[in-house]
């Protein structure tokens, strides 16, 4: 049931195919599956012979609490390996409602033509956008929300993705209609850019609605599942999540000394008050902004947030901790007022807040501007908006940078950026970034959750005993979690509640009629992995490419003093299965 | 002895007036638990904490010592 989309930017056509092979896949399997399949694993990300896969979960569009994620492939243009980059909003509800099981971009087009398609009941038609060539996200997206209706979902890439920058995200609309989530990871917003397409409007309306076999088993499934996350502390309502967002994190990374600052130098921020998730709690109550918001269509977990400048006027949304982190402590930035207009800077622009945050880190150790200069920081984020040769080397990520400014320390794996935290005081994350096909990346495994916040277990983070086994079965069901369409929040409440986690294979089962045990998910998991690791291996990656810099093992981190010492041979396991 | 206790998140109401997201000093007996200070600052004993003495793992049974530092969380996550 449903239909693939396919879209030829060159022949500037348009067709609706059969699922046939990829009948079974949904969110990143589908995703990696046809990257896998399709596009030559040595190809240039940026030519006519990459594709561009958007894609629903398996369970979007139904009931199920927090299944509104997509997954968006490609071969990267940062990493040079596959990508599968994940985004929240409403896009991918509203595709499922149209029976739209993915779509791929394909070719490149003619010097100069952009594009944008339109989805709705009636079908997919492509446009051209010359009128919005060079916007801003906000602004493309108010422009397309007048002529095609406020209940249309928008992807959209901003001036980095149509500048083809490695540090280009895809964005896609909140609840609110703003272009605040953002698909961050791995250049995406390049690709997107350079087969020329603007935007995908995306009107649900009318659709015929994310089909389910067995209504009832799956109603019973989807009210396990939801009581899980309701139960749970950390998803709960009113639960940290809830209250303070992602940014409550702060507090707890810096505390186990494990807080990146000043381009990974430190495991502990002085700052750290003035930007922690209380502070900023506590600054958007004060200011009439929204502490618990909806960014996902679908969510009960509310972990968004609405953040006013100092004159009560709207400046962003979905400021998280990731966000604050880099573009904060990593930079020696104690304002946050400064990292919410970054925020929404890169929002506007389109860049991954992350890649961002580490390349002005790096530009910072190279000594293009003092650590800790807000409004040197924000200059830096304009040249990258304008595209001036400066914006152009750190709107292509850390790494570039790092070599155009003779750096010598530059916190990445396959070329894309470590989040926040310090694989020398978390080991298990360490483990993650080195070993998952993506480049360095928290959420494809996140360690952090049994190495400091006690969900699924505690392993000591500062031990390199059992890190490989909890990043690998992390990684596993995180897999299989993207293929659902489900948002990585769950697995909180999924590790400690064994029956929400039994609901996933049985929503699964009674929506297509299906047999799956809980084992065959994690399978499913096991064999997105392989499939991504094999596409690298044949895009050039070897397993060198499956480590950390090497100043992670030799430069002893504060306060606690360790290097990162999870033998090779270990890595090398994890994704053996 | 001396501890320099830091309450965060929802747990900022449990602490002394005055130092609500603050590091506060604490005078306790020689050979105090983590739990003596939870009981006195009126944290629920069923409720699921993160502690962190001298910024690694501890439990409520943790034994401080003078100029320890200890940080106490709720059930919290993020990404």
């Amino acid at each position: 049931m449903g239909k693939l989309l396919r879209v030829d930017v060159a022949k500037q056509e348009i067709r609706f195919e059969e699922m046939g092979a990829y009948e079974n896949l949904g969110g990143r399997a589908l995703t990696s599956t046809i990257v896998s399949k399709e596009v030559p694993p040595t190809c240039h990300p940026l030519s006519e012979n990459n594709k561009l896969v958007f894609a629903p979960g398996l369970l979007t569009g139904t009931m199920a609490a927090n299944a509104g994620r997509m997954s968006v492939g490609a071969k990267s243009p940062l990493t040079g390996g596959i990508k599968e980059s994940n985004v929240g909003g409403t896009a991918s509800a509203r595709l499922a409602k149209l029976g739209i099981r993915g779509i791929v971009v394909e070719g490149k087009p003619e010097k100069g033509a952009l594009l944008y398609l339109v989805l709705n009941k009636d079908g997919a038609t492509l446009h051209p956008a010359d009128e919005y060539r060079g916007m801003k996200n906000y602004d493309v997206v108010a422009k397309l929300h007048e002529k095609h209706g406020e209940k249309a979902a928008v992807i959209s890439v901003g001036p980095a993705g149509e500048m083809k920058m490695s540090a280009a995200s895809v964005a896609v609309t909140d609840t609110n209609g703003r272009p605040s989530r953002h698909a961050g990871r791995g250049g995406m917003g390049a690709v997107m850019g350079a087969k020329g397409l603007k935007a995908i409007v995306v009107d649900g309306t009318g659709g015929p609605g994310a089909a389910v076999q067995d209504k009832e088993a799956f109603k019973e499934a989807a009210r396990v599942f939801r009581t899980a996350l309701t139960t749970h502390d950390l998803t709960k309502d009113g639960g940290g999540l809830a209250v303070y967002g992602t940014n409550v994190l702060a507090n707890v990374i810096n505390e186990a000394g494990a807080y990146p600052t000043r381009n990974f130098n430190e495991g502990q921020f002085e700052g750290v008050e003035k930007i922690s998730g209380e502070t900023m709690h506590d600054t958007i109550v004060e200011r009439g902004g929204e502490t618990t918001h909806t960014g996902c269509t679908g969510c009960i977990i509310h972990c968004s947030n609405v953040y006013l400048d100092k004159n009560k006027q709207y400046l962003t949304s979905a400021l998280e901790y990731e966000t604050v982190w880099a573009n904060g402590a990593n930079c020696g930035i104690d304002d946050l007022d400064a990292i919410a207009q970054i925020d929404r800077l890169c929002d506007d622009y389109g860049l991954d807040t992350i890649e961002m945050g580490c390349a002005i880190g790096v530009a910072m150790a190279g000594g293009l501007k003092a650590f800790g200069d807000a409004e040197g920081a924000i200059e830096l984020m304009h040249e990258v908006g304008a595209g001036t040769p400066l914006g152009r080397i750190l709107g292509n990520g850390a790494s570039v940078t790092g070599q155009a400014f003779g750096v010598d320390q530059v916190p990445v794996v396959k070329r894309q950026s470590l989040p926040a935290y310090d694989p020398r005081a978390v080991k298990g994350i360490g483990v993650t970034y080195a070993t998952t096909p993506m480049g360095a990346d928290h959420t494809a495994g996140y360690s952090v959750a049994m190495n400091v916040l006690n969900v699924g277990g505690f392993t000591d983070p500062l031990s390199p005993e059992g890190q490989a086994e909890i990043s690998q079965s992390l990684q596993v069901a995180t897999a299989a979690l993207d293929t659902a369409g489900l948002c990585l929040f769950v697995a909180f409440a999924t590790l400690d509640i064994p029956e929400g986690f039994e609901a996933i294979p049985k929503m699964l089962n009674a929506r297509y009629g299906w047999d799956l045990t809980p084992d065959d998910v994690l399978q499913l998991g096991k064999d997105v992995l392989t499939m991504e690791r094999d596409f690298n291996l044949a895009a050039g990656l070897t397993s060198q490419d499956d480590r950390l810099p090497d100043f992670f093992k030799e430069k002893k981190l504060a306060p606690h003093n360790v290097v990162f010492d999870v033998p090779d041979a270990e890595l090398d396991k994890v994704l053996r299965f | 002895m001396k501890v320099t206790a830091k309450l965060f998140a929802t747990l900022r109401d449990h602490a002394p007036l005055g130092s609500s997201g603050r590091a506060f000093e604490v005078e306790a007996a020689a050979g105090a638990t983590v739990q003596e200070l939870l009981d006195a600052w009126e944290i629920p004993g069923d409720m699921p904490l993160l502690i962190l003495v001298n910024s690694v793992h501890a439990t409520r049974d943790h034994v401080l010592r003078d100029g320890d530092v200890l940080a106490v969380f709720p059930p919290i996550a993020g990404g």
